[in-house]
């Protein structure tokens, strides 16, 4: 398969191109997805680092104003009365007042002891311990204390301040509840989502989130306590997207565990990306396309000529000599290829004809040698046969020749032979085969439909023509003998 | 100017006790108070309850000791003087203002509530205090002041000197149960009790080491609000 692909010298130029150029664009591409992978998860990891800072600066700042409202609040003589009269009706009627003064969700006042005396949430509640006692220890011990818990199901931001009358005879502590809608301010102070986590029997709860209902959801069954309590950031997949997080404890001194999990969607950050990487696969794909037809066309140019060359060679095989390569001006190597070739077969067309020359005719005299006879004789035959028509052959030799060589020498013999040519073919018709037939005898086949008569008139115009070199005296024809042979044809 | 009120008011209650005991026989209890560092208590308040035939430990005396005087409680300054009043059940108190703003006097303790606007360079109308116990009183314009009244079912008390030291002048031979009473004091009054028999020939003594706790300032402390520490605890 794979050498059948590579077969031709044109599709493996191609494909070393095709994939020169695949292996570029996938080595950028990479380089060019990572890179932007690690710029995405450290831009996160900043924004991470700065959104907490932010989200610890608002809190503490929301806290100190939050406690002083309270405080001041705690202060009012009103307040004071109401605690003082032992009557709960009065007490939570100023408890409520007071909330809407300072814009809060909750208020709890505790006794000393830590027992809730009352409770704007459960207005009708019977005393009980306070389920946050050590807020209230950090508030004995600095005079006020502050941080996130969870009451009545609820997640707050509390603060505790003693109910001074002057001395402290009580606690108040009053919260705002962190829900969905009141984290959305985070989100909007940091661009982070924030998450809030109360610990549950050991497992992590979302009290509050910015985040919709299917991520918070989500989040909620992966979130692990041991991920929360991890101090740097780490990262996760919610419903198929990549976020980065980072936890920070915000329980302060509630002594309950109020984890803050902000995140961003790694995926979002790398929207701006994966613009960059979809114009850089449709380039991909435009220099594809471009490649292909680049290298088709420079393939095929490279390798017209060499095809042609291919083409010649075989033609030279078949022993077609006619085919001419153009040559290209240009003198490139295939041009000078080319021009080779043309010479090469010249050179091989010459050589042929050389031993073509060799094989038929006689050296000396010009004429068919004996064997180019035989196998003309062998076709007439055969065609004579065929028709049932005649043909005549007529062998000869020169009177007295080795005498004359003898006596003459060689060179003589030799000019005779060569004279012999000239004279014979005036002598025989056209259409007449003549061969040295080997030494000095001659044959002279003559065409189909010869008869006796044509053969015997051919002998006399034989004798009687005049040798050049024989030429200061005739020939006597009575010298000459002629005998005729009719052959019996092979019938077929 | 504390302990000569202090001293006015005991030789009053000395005459008092000369008046009402004239044909018995009196005699005197000397007390100290001392922490448990052995460092004495000044403004403890010493009461002395007589234990009657028949009646139970601390059952009190009779209406007879009922007071019908007035004192006045100045209020000037920043403070609240005296700081440790003790008063005798029916003892009505007038709050006299010096200073140059009007003062609202307050006290939410279970012993008795009020609150009275006093204005500057005026006093208010006596207020009886008919049940003993603890009253912490503040102003509801200056978070900082604090005084305390002590009310007790009896006429023999007294106030530590700077010396811890207090004795209870004029009282009938008989068997009393004397008592001690700070506003730090850790246990309740009832819990330190010594039982003395006070006779004319012998002045009894009775020593207390109470175990104070520091005592809260009243007003605005320094805020220290816990920001929720950057990665936990």
């Amino acid at each position: 398969m794979t050498m059948r692909l590579f077969r031709t010298f044109q599709r493996k130029l191609l494909f070393f191109f095709l994939g020169l150029y695949v292996i570029v664009q996938v080595v950028a591409y990479l380089a060019v997805t990572s890179a932007s992978t690690r710029t995405a998860r450290k831009h996160i990891n900043d924004e991470l680092s700065s959104g907490a800072l932010v989200f610890e600066q608002v809190i503490q700042a929301r806290i100190e104003r939050f406690l002083l409202g309270t405080s001041i609040m705690s202060r009012d003589l009103g307040f004071k009365t109401a605690f003082g009269s032992g009557d709960r009706a009065t007490l939570l009627a100023v408890m409520k007042n007071h909330l809407a003064r300072i814009k809060a969700d909750i208020m709890l006042v505790v006794s000393r002891e830590g027992r809730v005396i009352a409770d704007s949430i459960a207005p009708r509640s019977r005393p009980a311990a306070f389920s946050l006692p050590r807020l209230l220890a950090a508030a004995r011990r600095s005079g006020s204390a502050s941080g996130m818990a969870s009451l009545h199901g609820s997640l707050y931001r509390l603060v505790a301040v003693p109910l001074e009358a002057p001395l402290p005879v009580a606690w108040v502590v009053a919260g705002f509840r962190i829900n969905d809608t009141a984290s959305q301010e985070f989100r909007t102070l940091t661009g982070l989502d924030v998450t809030f986590f109360v610990e549950d029997g050991g497992k992590p709860v979302v009290a509050a989130s910015t985040l919709p209902g299917e991520l918070q959801k989500a989040l909620g069954a992966t979130v692990r306590l041991e991920d929360l309590q991890l101090h740097g950031n780490h990262e996760f997949p919610l419903l198929g997207e990549q976020f980065l997080g980072l936890a920070r404890d915000v329980s302060g001194d509630s002594g309950s565990h109020v984890t803050v999990l902000m995140q961003r969607s790694l995926d979002e950050a790398l929207r701006p990306f994966r613009s960059l990487r979809n114009r850089l696969a449709l380039l991909f794909t435009a220099g594809l396309l471009f490649v292909i037809a680049g290298g088709m066309l420079i393939s095929s140019r490279i390798t017209r000529p060499i095809r042609r060359l291919a083409d010649g060679a075989h033609s030279i095989e078949q022993g077609d000599y006619t085919c001419v390569l153009p040559v290209d001006p240009s003198q490139d190597e295939v041009g000078r290829l080319s021009n080779a070739f043309n010479l090469m077969r010249e050179a091989i067309k010459n050589r042929e004809d050389q031993i073509l020359r060799i094989a038929t005719y006689d050296a000396l005299t010009g004429l068919v040698n004996r064997s180019h006879l035989y196998h003309r004789m062998e076709s007439a035959i055969a065609a004579a046969c065929g028709s049932a028509r005649t043909l005549a052959l007529i062998i000869m030799n020169i009177e007295r020749f080795n005498e004359v060589v003898a006596t003459l020498g060689h060179a003589a013999g030799k000019a005779i032979l060569k004279d012999m040519a000239p004279l014979l073919r005036a002598a025989a018709p056209s259409t007449a085969l003549i061969a040295r037939f080997g030494g000095d005898l001659f044959a002279v086949l003559l065409a189909e439909g010869a008869g006796e008569q044509d053969a015997v008139r051919v002998v006399r115009d034989i004798q009687n023509a005049r040798s050049p070199f024989l030429g200061r005296k005739r020939p006597d024809p009575d010298r000459g003998a002629v005998r005729h042979h009719d052959l019996p044809l092979p019938r077929r | 100017m504390t302990g000569e009120k202090n001293r006015i008011q005991s030789l009053l209650i000395a005459g008092m006790v000369a008046l009402l005991f004239l044909s018995a026989c009196t005699a005197a209890i000397r007390t100290a108070v001392h922490d448990e560092n052995g460092m004495p208590v000044r403004n403890a308040v010493i009461f002395a309850t007589e234990v009657q035939a028949g009646a139970k430990n601390g059952a009190g005396i009779a209406g007879a000791a009922r007071s019908t005087r007035l004192t006045n409680i100045e209020v000037s300054g920043r403070g609240i003087n005296p700081k440790f009043l003790p008063v005798q059940v029916g003892t009505s108190v007038s709050f006299c203002n010096k200073n140059s703003v009007q003062h609202q006097i307050y006290s939410i303790s279970p012993t008795k509530q009020f609150r009275l606007t006093v204005d500057k360079d005026t006093c208010s109308p006596g207020m009886a205090f008919e049940r003993p116990g603890t009253i912490v009183m503040g102003s509801a314009i200056d978070d900082q002041m604090v005084a305390y009244i002590y009310v007790v079912d009896t006429p023999w008390f007294a106030t530590t000197g700077e010396d811890g030291r207090a004795s209870l002048e004029g009282l009938p031979q008989g068997t009393y149960d004397v008592r001690v009473w700070h506003p730090a004091m850790k246990r309740q009054p009832e819990a330190v009790t010594r039982r003395v028999i006070s006779t004319a020939s012998g002045e009894p003594g009775a020593r207390f080491q109470l175990y104070l706790r520091s005592l809260p300032i009243p007003g605005p402390q320094p805020m220290q609000p816990s920001p929720p520490a950057p990665g936990g605890k």
